[in-house]
């Protein structure tokens, strides 16, 4: 392999993979809670080969996507929106960043798809006879992503210091081939790079080299999926393939109602009939720190009195939070935060846990200001302690 | 559901729905109540607040709902209308004791 390609470069950094959304990915480089701890503290380096990317061009770009997608598609220039695309029956297709690039055609960021799913989905779903054309920008690019409280730090010194400039939901081209997208599900700044395939090994090296002052280092999957649980980012992996449709997720803000898109006669219909569940932030009793881990698992019951109420979808131990943290799916009446009468089965055992709203963690990103003082300064910083919610 | 439970859940959901009609009739955030979610953040790219809001939001919320919301609970506390609750639920807890 070429120097220039990303996965040698993931390879001598010594990723250990995985198979998401049928591609191979980096899931961890090191162990995940440190991982997480510098994502948090510094900036995490993470390549995203799952990730698909189509570009939806031609003079009816507009009309194609219409119908579709549950955003104002008159977007400005430069600007994106970050939404989903569901099925018919209003359940999540993919967790979706969807921006209008310089020269009006539509940029979409998608994660769920496996590679070719996106463009089928589009090709179904796009009335006849409009001049369209769909790129799928996988075989000559790859997403590298840079989180963390001074990701723009990094990417100031590898792009210049007009990227600072750049808001938040807003991408620029640095060239030709390449976009810059400031967005991130971790709750710190966020940036995705749409590399070329042939530049994005040096592209990951140069990163790591620069990074090297500000302790930057790569952070697989696996700490974004647990970064992605703190901060109560929805994940179209987890909960999004729980059979909960956009309105039991509680994503119904991501949604444009005053137009049509696909799967919006469902969730009116769910709407109108009240949501059967609705997800809920759970966490563990007693603390991390006092060494009392008292946790649970994907898949457990959660209980009110005996009676079964809900499961749990997501759950995680979190150095972070200080505590074991996850996401259940209860009966629309008792999915409500601050409730300390619920119970998980663990292990034959009925465990206390408590509703909460997340984040679980106070995003250090909130209390760093973009641009000002960098990573050699943070500690000048008034920031919150990470955990956000006092321990049982 | 017990009464205890349930009261719990009403008081809930009524400081909810009034920080959302806050957030629509003070604050002239043009959105739908029914797609207010709870856990939608209140910044951004969720309903839309700007941190410039933050002082009318403050005030409205404390003028309607009879706490008074502390500094260092406001820095943690302004993610989603569910983490404001919480906020105005534990203030008004610490002020009864």
């Amino acid at each position: 392999m070429s120097p220039a390609c990303l996965e040698a470069a993931l390879t001598a950094a010594g990723a250990v993979e995985g198979i998401r959304d049928g591609v191979t990915v980096p899931l961890r480089f090191s162990s995940v809670d440190e991982e997480v701890a510098t994502l948090r503290r510094s900036a995490g380096l993470s390549a995203l080969p799952h990730l698909t990317c189509v570009r939806v061009s031609g003079r009816s770009a507009a009309r194609a996507l219409e119908p579709i997608c549950p955003v104002d598609l008159a977007l400005p220039k430069g600007s994106a929106r970050r939404t989903l695309l569901l099925h018919e029956s209003g359940l999540p297709f993919v967790d979706l960043d969807l921006g209008r690039d310089e020269d009006g055609g539509y940029l979409l960021f998608a994660e769920g798809a496996a590679p070719g799913e996106l463009v089928a989905y589009l090709r179904a779903r796009i009335p006849a006879g409009l001049s369209v054309t769909i790129d799928d920008l996988a075989e000559g690019a790859v997403v590298v992503a840079v989180n963390g409280p001074f990701a723009w730090e990094l990417l100031a010194e590898i792009e210049g210091l007009s990227i600072l400039g750049l808001p938040f939901a807003r991408l620029c081209r640095p060239s030709a081939r390449s976009v810059i997208l400031r967005a991130g599900k971790t709750g710190e700044y966020g940036y995705l790079i749409l590399a070329p395939r042939d530049k994005a090994g040096l592209l990951w090296e140069r990163l790591l080299a620069v990074g090297e002052r500000m302790e930057a280092r790569p952070v697989g999957l696996l700490a974004l999926d647990l970064a992605q649980l703190e901060c109560g980012s929805f994940s179209v992996h987890r909960e999004g393939r729980a059979g909960l449709s956009a309105l039991e997720l509680g994503l119904t803000y991501r949604l444009a109602w005053n137009k049509a898109f696909v799967g919006k006669e469902a969730l009116l219909a769910q709407r109108a009939a009240g949501p059967r569940r609705r997800l809920v932030g759970l966490v563990g009793t007693g603390s991390l720190k006092a060494g009392f881990e008292a946790g649970f698992e994907a898949g457990a019951a959660v209980r009110f009195e005996g009676r079964l109420v809900g499961e749990v979808i997501a759950a995680a131990r979190s150095e972070g939070a200080g505590a074991h943290v996850g996401l259940g799916a209860l009966e629309a009446p008792y999915a409500h935060s601050g409730i300390r009468r619920y119970t998980v089965d663990n292990e034959g055992d009925a465990r206390p846990v408590r509703t909460a709203s997340p984040p679980f963690v106070n995003p250090r990103s909130l209390f760093v200001a973009l641009g000002r003082r960098g990573y050699q300064a943070r500690h000048a910083f008034d920031i919150p302690k990470l955990a956000r919610l006092e321990p049982r | 559901m017990d009464a205890a439970l349930s009261a719990q859940i009403a008081r809930r959901e009524g400081i909810l729905d009034r920080l959302r009609q806050i957030l629509i009739h003070d604050l002239g955030l043009e959105l739908d109540p029914a797609a207010m979610d709870r856990d939608a953040p209140l910044f951004a790219a969720g309903l839309g607040l700007e941190s410039a809001m933050i002082p009318r939001l403050v005030a409205a919320v404390e003028a309607a709902l009879g706490v008074a919301l502390p500094d260092e609970g406001l820095r943690t506390g302004l993610y989603t209308l569910d983490t404001l609750t919480d906020l105005v639920i534990a203030t008004a807890a610490e002020g009864a004791s």
